[in-house]
């Protein structure tokens, strides 16, 4: 149960101290509902507060790690159904498949290429997280040799998909202490494959094609055969199924009431080309922790994780583009240049009047934290050093041959200062609104 | 959390007359009807399914990169032509004919023009259409109106009203019997309002298709995304001006973008050029199909079809 | 290598404005709007001479002075001379003609017995069960004249009077006035009134003159942004004298807090700011005293309620942390100060105390009001508005209580906005529509002929044209509704109230579609802060107990009205509570009451502030609420 703020300070002492560092007891309150602040920073919490709001805070998902070191993954902990609530937090790990029927330099080659991809892309280095290996013969000899040329050839954790307990032996034995997570347990084999996830402490995946109700109930074994961290695979007969099943699945463990449901999820994307890539994007988007793509293809890489990227954004931090040059239509160095915030609404307003006025142009984005034209100029975000510092950094003040900039109405008053920091240009102080955008570039751009 | 099932529906908009229903298309295509969040069927009904409609400029597209030019090579220049190409060769449904010429700024063709170019289509294809100005203002009006008054009685789908410039284009969707596309800045509260506004005007809201704006995969696609989840479980949850439809225009967003134009010989790991700027098409038709999609606009052949297959999966029940 | 040897000369001009005739001498660049400044004329500069609000027109009748381009300035008025006094540089000597209406109204009110006596009587229940304990206290002593025996020293022999218990060490005590105790003493042959102020610490001794002088009064003070209130108090009684009111002169620098921040950092800024506000308090307490017929060393004591800046820009403080973030201001709690400290034209020692305020946006004049209204005491959950130029909200009852603050703009005090007006004789404070067409019924100020629109006539009039379907859910101006009263004013549609002429009109009365998008915005920043903190507190608006609306659009606004276009939340009428003058009630009751001193104290340590211009849903529900009465209902 979520505890609001009112209801978490009314567990509070309400003395108003301030040692936990904020004004009253009722900010710290609303803080720790927003799970901004920890319950210890408050000295004189009662012991009963300390239980009421401890047995809230146990996140509904567990927490699993895979692998060790560097690139260990993270996969678990969601708080929410929807992302515009709370932003979705351990991002969907994208793994690629190879299995133990191919040599070893095809191994060695897919495992490389898979690695080796690496993109930086908004502020984020894009990369895959996992290699998933498959035993396909029933040979402990050929899949832990498998394994072991995967590992040499790359640096991720792996996973190894074997319902074969002494194949998974022999794997999990050539890889040690490399964490990797075991898919493995089904109804046919879960006490013995959750022995060896016990006995080799890794995380276990358990599957089922019976339904979330029997999924569960196979968790829940593992489980009692002492097996902690759990990754559940519901085995869709659909694609409606599978996201009717993933989002119970969901649901239920957000809820809490439901045994054997508080886990992450993994999806087999299964096909390949376009039909798996589409299946990862529904994975990505509707609650899988991981993803497993079959023998995916360099091109499939950049638009998956750049999905991937999307749905992990923060929903609330404000809308923001990214600070550069835009240019609206056939622009050149000869075409206005305006200027206004990385505010992704005064960006959209601004630049489609711009477009409706149907002159090219380019439009300048300052960077001002993703706040509006008024509030950043308040805080002192987007101000003639601002916007000065921008038209440098993008090398306008050595292309753009009028030497002119536009600059929003709301800001007029800083036109004299802006001038002064760009010496040789005519600051013009365009229209407060945007809608007037567009008789302003005609009547008073064109003429000037 | 939407635990409880809701029980609120998208309203159902038909778009296309039939003979029977004082029109020349050969079938219409209907949208909407949900009662879950997309493809939720075990808790709900969603009768209708997805459709995604092909998108035709009105003049020779020379901004398209050649990947996704070229299945249309032979059609470039002659939109009719490739409309019947599209309805007829390749199965679709529904078209959107994109009227970017009348821009001034580009070829700046007439409402006259463009009217004409309308019947001409309706005249060579029998499939429900999407007729699309370049952007509001005069123009925009003069050329819709035109173009509505054309496809008198077809119930054509006339994109878009905005906020600042909805009333003659709803003025003529009632006057020649057509429905609209509602267009806000990716907030729920906006798009709501411009539906009120809509119907202040005594439009139907059964006429009403919502556009929040597509952001494409890696210029925004989050927004729309969650905006779109957003506008829906409102409607689910009863209110009545956001149980519209959506409409997504995916392949324009998508075919501007850097990621579906950088060939591979620059970068390399990016993959194959092609490939990869279906799949971003792909990526950003499917993640939206999820948020709650009910007309697609696009652009590839292959997207197109993969993405069919996808709601074909999606639409399975049991 | 030699340094060049330059000769810097500076080209003054002279600026003349008709019809005063004043002259100012400037640099040459300077703008008029410089030069107004420098004579301090109030020059109608809304937008704080940013060159957007248009308002700051002058005719140039001789000199140099190149054109100024502005909607506001047809080219044939160009042509002949206007311009913009903001945007105009001094390129030479300049004669030029300030029209009126370029210029602030004075708008000096005094307020009318029959107002003061019904607000008397609120004072009264606001004062109820505090006792009448003042911050400044008159006794009248029976000195016994020295002798050789009895020789102690003027000043210990004054203290010895006084009796006060537990003080070691004496009173305090002014140079100044310490050497004109000798000569009182034996003026009034040791028969004496003794003012002593006790605002907590150590007393002082702040006046000593002839017993049976005049009763010591105090001075409350609403220092708003946008319209200062002063008010004269006889301490002895609680009774109010005498009330009066101005435009705060700083508007010259900006209408809204972040301008005159702005205004204060630029050099000499800072004094130019505290400058205009206390002559703007000068101005007050002068014709209060010249109604009460009382001297400045009458006045006794004198609090403060005012928001952060307000107080900063009085003291002569640095304002600017205030809008850079993480928004600190200088103090938020100021010491008690002498009257002289701070400039103020009362008796120099006289105790000058300040409402507490909890941070940068939520300030004094806040917690003041909230102490009037009580709320603090009471177990009801109550909602508190004060809508001045900044919103103001304070959620909450005497267990726990958040604030928050939200831009409001000074649409409602009639700045901005095209015949608006602020709450005085002539002002239209309530509208009635009967019909789309008809003409609309007006109540004015005292019943003058009507001058402007004041905030709660603009509320009246926006209510009523939505209902009537002339003003759309947007609230633009429906040219479709083929109402006969829409007509072109300044290239914007414009719903006209009254012709020149009638109803003794001395000008046309009318409301344009950029005045109703202003009061859009008003009513939503107010409708989307409550919102916010209602969700906030995870309270639905039905478990508000009681509304009470604080602020200069006082009792005037009609809740129904209000109700209609959003800006209230919809609960029965018999909620809202109009507290007039929040700010004055607090600034009275500290200025009273030991008791209330110490509540407000408590007050500003238990007050939450809940940052909106950081909240993740204050701009959602800001957009959801520019629209009428709201998105969702």
């Amino acid at each position: 149960m979520k505890l609001t703020g009112l209801q978490i300070f009314k567990l509070l002492p309400n003395k108003n101290c301030k040692e936990c560092g904020f004004q009253t007891c009722l900010a710290f309150a609303m803080k720790l509902a927003g799970k901004q602040a920890k319950l210890d920073a408050c000295p004189h919490v009662s012991d009963e507060a300390k239980e009421k709001l401890g047995a809230a805070s146990v996140p509904p998902i567990r927490l699993v790690k895979i692998g060790a070191g560097e690139r260990e993954v993270l996969i678990g902990e969601e708080l929410v159904l929807f992302r515009h609530e709370k932003t979705f937090y351990h991002k969907t790990a994208l793994a690629a498949q190879v299995d133990d029927g191919m040599d070893a330099v095809t191994l060695a080659a897919r495992a490389g290429a898979a690695s080796s991809f690496s993109v930086d892309r908004a502020g984020e280095t894009l990369r895959l997280d996992l290699i998933a290996v498959k035993e396909t013969a029933g040979d402990p000899q050929k899949f832990a040799a498998a394994v072991r040329s995967v590992k040499a050839s790359s640096p991720l954790p792996l996973i190894l998909v074997s319902k074969n307990p002494e194949c998974l032996r022999a794997a999990i034995e050539a890889v040690k202490d490399s964490r990797p997570l075991v898919w493995g347990a089904d109804a046919g084999n879960v006490e013995k494959v959750a022995a060896v996830a016990k006995e080799f402490s890794v995380p276990l995946v358990v599957e089922s094609g019976d339904g979330i109700d029997a999924l569960a109930a196979l968790a829940v074994k593992a489980a009692e055969a002492g097996v902690e961290d759990i990754v559940l695979a519901p085995l869709s007969n659909s694609p409606a199924a599978r996201l009717g099943d993933f989002t119970q699945l969901r649901r239920r463990a957000l809820a809490r009431t439901f045994k054997g449901t508080g886990y992450p999820l993994v999806m087999a994307a299964g096909g390949s080309g376009y039909e798996g890539a589409a299946a990862a994007v529904a994975g990505t988007c509707k609650y899988a922790s991981v993803v497993v793509l079959e023998n995916p293809e360099a091109w499939e890489f950049l638009p998956l994780l750049t999905l991937r990227q999307n749905i992990y954004t923060d929903p609330q931090k404000p809308l923001q583009v990214d600070p550069g040059v835009y240019k609206i239509g056939e622009a050149g160095d000869d075409s206005p240049l305006l200027v206004t915030t990385n505010f992704s609404l005064t960006y959209f307003m601004v630049s489609t009047e711009i477009e409706a006025s149907e002159i090219p142009a380019r439009l300048l984005i300052a960077e001002a934290e993703g706040q509006s034209v008024l509030t950043a100029w308040a805080a002192g975000k987007f101000n003639a050093d601002v916007i000065a510092k921008a038209v440098v950094a993008q090398g306008l003040d050595k292309t753009v041959t009028h030497k002119r900039i536009i600059i929003p109405g709301y800001v007029a008053m800083i036109s004299g200062d802006l001038e002064d920091k760009l010496p040789g240009w005519n600051v013009m102080v365009g229209p407060q609104e945007s809608s007037d955008i567009p008789s302003y570039m005609k009547d008073v751009w064109a003429k000037a | 959390m939407t635990d409880q099932i809701p029980t609120s529906a998208v309203r159902r908009v038909r778009i296309g007359n039939t003979a029977a229903q004082g029109g020349t298309r050969a079938f219409s295509v209907e949208v909407g009807g949900e009662t879950c969040l997309p493809f939720l069927h075990f808790e709900g009904e969603m009768p209708l399914r997805p459709v995604i409609a092909w998108e035709i400029p009105d003049v020779r597209p020379d901004d398209w990169v050649e990947t996704v030019r070229e299945p249309y090579a032979a059609v470039l220049d002659d939109p009719a032509a490739w409309a019947r190409l599209a309805a007829e060769k390749m199965g679709a449904r529904l078209l959107c004919l994109d009227l970017r010429g009348t821009n001034p700024d580009k070829q700046n063709r007439t409402a006259a023009e463009a009217a004409a170019l309308v019947k001409k289509v309706l005249a060579e294809v029998n499939v429900p259409l999407i007729v699309k100005r370049p952007g509001p203002g005069e123009k925009g009006n003069e050329v819709l109106t035109a173009c509505a008054e054309a496809a008198q009685g077809e119930r054509v789908l006339l994109a878009s009203a905005v906020e600042d410039d909805y009333k003659t284009l709803v003025a003529a969707a009632i006057a020649y019997g057509h429905t609209v596309v509602a267009e806000t800045p990716i907030d729920v509260n906006l798009c709501k309002q411009l539906n009120i506004l809509i119907s202040d005007l005594h439009f139907p809201p059964e006429g009403i298709v919502i556009d929040p704006l597509t952001g494409g995969l890696g210029y925004g696609l989050e927004y729309t995304y969650s905006v779109m989840e957003r506008i829906r479980i409102q409607a689910l949850g009863g209110d009545a001006m956001t149980q519209m439809p959506f409409i997504s225009f995916v392949g324009q967003e998508v075919w501007k973008t850097k990621e579906v134009k950088v060939p591979v010989e620059k970068e390399p790991r990016w993959g194959d050029r092609t490939k990869r700027g279906v799949l971003w098409e792909i990526a950003t038709a499917v993640s939206l199909l999820h948020a709650g999609a009910d007309i697609l606009v696009m652009r590839h052949p292959e997207a197109i079809a993969a993405v069919e297959k996808t709601i074909d999966g999606l639409m399975k029940k049991g | 290598m030699c340094p060049a040897v330059m000769e810097i000369r500076l080209n003054t001009h002279k600026v003349k404005f008709l019809p005063s005739g004043r002259e100012a001498l400037v640099n040459e660049g300077s703008t008029i709007y410089d030069a107004a400044l420098a004579l301090g004329l109030p020059l109608r500069v809304e937008c704080g001479g940013k060159g957007t609000c248009g308002r700051c027109v002058v005719k140039i009748e001789a000199g140099p002075c190149a054109p100024t381009p502005h909607a506001s300035i047809a080219p044939d008025k160009e042509k002949k001379g206007y311009r913009l006094a903001c945007r105009a540089a001094v390129a030479g000597d300049l004669v030029l003609y300030l029209p009126e209406e370029s210029t602030l109204p004075a708008y000096d009110i005094d307020f009318e017995t029959v107002v003061l006596s019904e607000d008397d009587a609120k004072r009264r229940k606001a004062l109820d069960g505090l006792i009448v304990s003042p911050v400044v206290e008159r006794r009248t002593l029976d000195l016994p004249r020295p002798s050789l025996e009895d020789n102690l020293g003027d000043f210990e022999r004054l203290a010895r009077g006084l009796k006060i218990p537990g003080l070691t060490g004496g009173p305090r005590c002014a140079l100044d006035l310490l050497k004109k105790i000798p000569a009182a003493l034996r003026d009034s042959c040791w028969r004496v009134d003794v003012t002593v102020a006790d605002p907590g610490g150590r007393p002082e001794i702040t006046a000593v003159g002839p017993a049976g002088g005049a009763p010591p009064v105090g001075l409350a003070l609403d220092l708003g942004t946008t319209t200062v209130v002063g008010e004269l108090v006889d301490l002895a009684t609680g009774a109010c004298i005498r009330r009066a009111a101005a435009y705060n002169r700083q508007i010259s620098c900006g209408t809204d807090i972040i301008s005159r921040i702005i205004a204060a950092g630029r050099p000499g800024g800072r004094d130019l700011l505290r400058g205009l506000a206390l002559e703007t308090i000068g101005r007050i307490v002068e014709r209060l005293l010249a109604h009460a017929g009382l001297n400045a060393e009458a006045v006794a004591a004198a609090a403060v309620a005012g928001n952060t800046t307000m107080v900063h820009l009085l003291l002569g403080l640095d304002a600017e942390q205030i809008r850079l973030e993480p928004y600190i201001p200088a103090v938020n709690r100021p010491p008690v100060l002498r009257a002289a400290d701070a400039g103020l034209p009362i008796n120099p020692s006289a105790p000058l105390i300040f409402a507490p305020g909890i941070g940068s946006y939520v300030g004094g004049d806040v917690l003041a009001g909230v102490l009037a209204c009580g709320m603090g005491r009471s177990e009801a959950l109550t909602l508190f508005i004060d809508a001045g130029t900044n919103g103001e909200i304070v959620l909450g009852n005497r267990d726990w209580m958040m604030g928050c603050a939200c831009s409001t703009g000074p649409a409602f005090e009639g700045i901005g906005i095209a015949c608006g007006m602020m709450a005085a004789p002539g002002a239209v404070e309530a509208v009635a529509l009967e019909t789309p067409g008809a003409q609309p019924s007006l109540t004015t100020i005292s019943c003058a002929p009507p001058r402007g629109i004041c905030g709660s006539g603009m509320i009246d009039l926006m209510a009523c044209l939505f209902r009537h379907g002339i003003l759309d859910r947007k609230g633009i101006l429906n040219p479709q509704s083929a109402c006969p009263r829409i007509e072109e004013r300044g290239g914007h549609p414009a719903y006209l109230v009254r012709k020149k002429g009638e109803d003794g009109a001395a000008k046309e009365i009318y409301l344009t579609g950029v005045d109703l998008k202003k009061l859009l915005l008003t009513k939503a920043a107010i409708q989307a802060a409550i919102r916010t903190m209602l969700a906030e507190a995870d309270l639905d608006t039905r478990d508000i107990a009681r509304v009470v609306i604080a602020g200069r659009l006082g009792e005037a606004i009609d809740a129904a009205n209000a109700i209609a276009i959003g800006m209230l939340p919809a609960l029965p009428l018999e909620r809202f509570e109009y507290v007039g003058n929040g700010s004055l009630w607090g600034a009275n009751l500290i200025l009273l009451s030991r008791p209330a001193r110490e509540e407000i104290r408590l007050l500003a340590d238990r007050i939450t502030y809940l940052d909106l211009s950081t909240h993740p849903s204050y701009m959602e529900q800001f957009v959801a609420s520019l629209f009428i009465p709201h998105t969702d209902s």
